[in-house]
């Protein structure tokens, strides 16, 4: 396995379009699956990330090299001078940058934290989702979600009242 | 595709009738996402009721909702719960109910019992592993006695019902993966129900209501909170042996149990809530002379019904309004546990009204307390607020100085009267002169006046 930087350990993630990336192992252990995978010696060349497109990859693994936490030797020092509420903070707002990519990126990258199990990126993609669905009216919400509403009539009126308590 | 860690992958888009699309190209991407990823989507909601809504979106996400694993209904009519429930398909990690309260105080939207049990045993049905269920007082009407089904699979259950709870009579129910028990209701009925939860470990009972009887047996209980209101005719039993954190109140009735002219108000007990802290046994009473009566309830006993935890420390809060104390304070170093386990003792003495004592004999020296003597083995430390220097006061310092060889600490703290009178100051000097191995510390109602 590869090693740099005073022995830290070196991960090379690959995507199927022929793209790697070459990340420290603790960045790649944010991810629960590839952490699984290291910790079950499957990890010894490359982890291939199947169905994970490069361009999506990329952003998960920014995500995670931000979001890995700075302790050790050379993050300690990081950890003592700035308040971890400041740190908090500071990751929020980092957080809702990240998070502002158009509708096909955010499910992309839902998909991506779920098979990764990134907890933190799977909560703050679907919370970003959820968000939409709860402040706004339905045709809002489908207007958002491009979902076309393919009931007929009567069919939506059968749905409304089966759910009837959910309107009142 | 099968990885080498032996996950599946299941990024499908195989659901019939979905739109088709390959990554960011379909219009509908949403809902291209499987089943799981959505229902992890709408599990961010805050209630179920706005999962439900999402069936109106398209056909997809229909039948979506009823297969939530959290499922909460917030401020939902009482009877559209049930229905709802019977949609959705068990097994649930969590169902939680508050149906919404009646906005009219007697109003005729109250549910009878009948209709809670058949709520509970839907609610059963999906063998949720936390159950959360409150009902408000307005909702439900005066005392009805619910039947809990069993919840098999539950390791949590809280319960807000003003009601009481028991377990149906004649059917065999074990709560066998009930670990934690939260029950804001009447107290009476829930011997069955506690004796069918052999895991026990967290037990919180709140009742506002008088309990006749509580009895609980529970081997392997590390966490009791409690708090209840009593009588004298209350039955209270605890038996559990493993118990390490307790947080215990008991109110009395006014005038329910009584010791010469004290009435008992409250016993709360409490075990260390951080280090350093010592787990205290803390008794609330006030003299009043017109509860007097020769027949002296068994004040001990009824403290000892309550001493469900091991103490060191003992708080006195004594309303006297200028009567005698030491009488009270002498019957309570009758109670064994008192007697050898108690390493610091705090009285705190006040008075709300000027009282005092009837001018030849007062029912408050009933007991022959002052030329008494009873070994407190483990007493080193003893603090008195509100000293008032009358002899009484004294007399109650010489008891404690007879009665405790470990002595090594007195703290007194004047009233406000005797900070204004030197002689008490000065007599209690004199007093722990005599006594080399205790410290005395004396007080003014404002700052240190002395240190010994």
């Amino acid at each position: 396995m590869a090693t740099r930087e005073a022995g830290k350990k070196m991960i090379m993630l690959k995507s199927p379009d022929g793209m790697e990336f070459e990340v420290e192992e603790a960045v790649a252990m944010e991810s629960q699956t590839i952490r699984k995978m290291i910790e079950d010696d499957c990890a010894d060349t490359a982890i291939l990330i199947p169905n994970i497109n490069s361009k999506i990859l990329s952003r998960v693994i920014e995500y995670c090299n931000k979001h890995v936490p700075t302790t050790g030797a050379t993050g300690a020092a990081a950890s003592d001078t700035v308040a971890p509420a400041a740190l908090a903070e500071d990751l929020k707002i980092w957080d809702a940058e990240f998070i502002k990519v158009n509708r096909a990126t955010r499910f992309d990258l839902i998909q991506a934290a779920s098979y990764l199990n990134i907890k933190g990126l799977l909560d703050l993609t679907s919370q970003t989702t959820i968000d939409t669905i709860s402040d706004n009216s339905l045709e809002e919400i489908r207007s958002f979600l491009s979902t076309k509403n393919d009931y007929l009539p009567e069919e939506e009126q059968t749905i409304r009242r089966e759910n009837q308590w959910a309107f009142q | 595709m099968e990885l080498r860690s032996g996950r599946r992958l299941h990024f499908s888009r195989q659901r019939l009738g979905q739109p088709s699309g390959g990554d960011g190209g379909g219009p509908d991407l949403i809902s291209a996402l499987p089943d799981d990823l959505l229902l992890l989507v709408l599990a961010r909601l805050p209630c179920a009721g706005a999962a439900a809504r999402t069936g109106i979106l398209s056909r997809r996400w229909r039948d979506l909702w009823p297969h939530l694993r959290r499922i909460v209904f917030r401020d939902i009519a009482f009877d559209s719960i049930e229905p709802a429930l019977g949609r959705i398909s068990p097994v649930v990690s969590l169902l939680e109910i508050h149906a919404r309260a009646s906005t009219r105080r007697w109003s005729t939207d109250r549910v009878d019992t009948s209709r809670v049990n058949s709520l509970l045993r839907a609610a059963a049905r999906l063998e949720p592993e936390e159950l959360v269920f409150g009902l408000s007082s307005a909702l439900i009407g005066d005392s009805p006695v619910v039947d809990l089904p069993c919840f098999n699979r539950a390791t949590s259950i809280k319960l807000g019902l003003f009601s009481a709870i028991r377990v149906p009579a004649g059917v065999e129910v074990e709560f066998a993966a009930l670990e934690t028990l939260y029950l804001a209701c009447r107290i009476d009925t829930l011997d069955s129900l506690l004796s069918s939860c052999p895991r026990l470990r967290t037990l919180y009972l709140s009742s506002t209501e008088w309990t006749r009887s509580v009895n609980i047996v529970a081997p392997v209980l590390k966490q009791l909170t409690m708090s209840l209101t009593a009588s004298k005719i209350s039955v209270i039993s605890v038996l559990a042996p493993l118990v390490e954190k307790v947080s215990w109140k008991c109110c009395y009735m006014n005038g329910s149990i009584t010791f010469g002219l004290w009435l008992l108000e409250q016993v709360p007990l409490q075990t260390a809530k951080r280090q350093g802290q010592l787990p205290s046994l803390h008794i609330r009473a006030h003299c009043d002379l017109s509860v007097y009566q020769d027949e002296a309830d068994n004040f001990k006993q009824e403290i000892e019904k309550h001493l469900v935890a091991a103490f060191s420390v003992l708080e006195l809060n004594l309303t006297t309004e200028g009567h005698v104390f030491g009488s009270l304070v002498f019957e309570l170093f009758g109670i064994d546990r008192i007697r050898t386990d108690v390493r610091r003792l705090k009285v705190v003495l006040s008075r709300k009204i000027e009282e005092g004592c009837l001018p030849n004999y007062c029912p408050c020296e009933a007991t022959g307390w002052r030329s008494q003597t009873i070994s407190l083995t483990a007493l080193e430390e003893v603090e008195i607020n509100g000293f008032e220097g009358e002899d009484h006061d004294f007399d109650f310092l010489k008891l404690i100085v007879r009665c405790a060889p470990m002595l090594n600490r007195m703290i007194v703290k004047l009233s406000q009267e005797a900070s204004t009178n030197n002689d008490v100051c000065a007599k209690i000097y004199n007093m722990f002169g005599a006594y080399s191995s205790v410290e005395c510390c004396v007080y003014h109602s404002s700052e240190i006046d002395a240190k010994w």
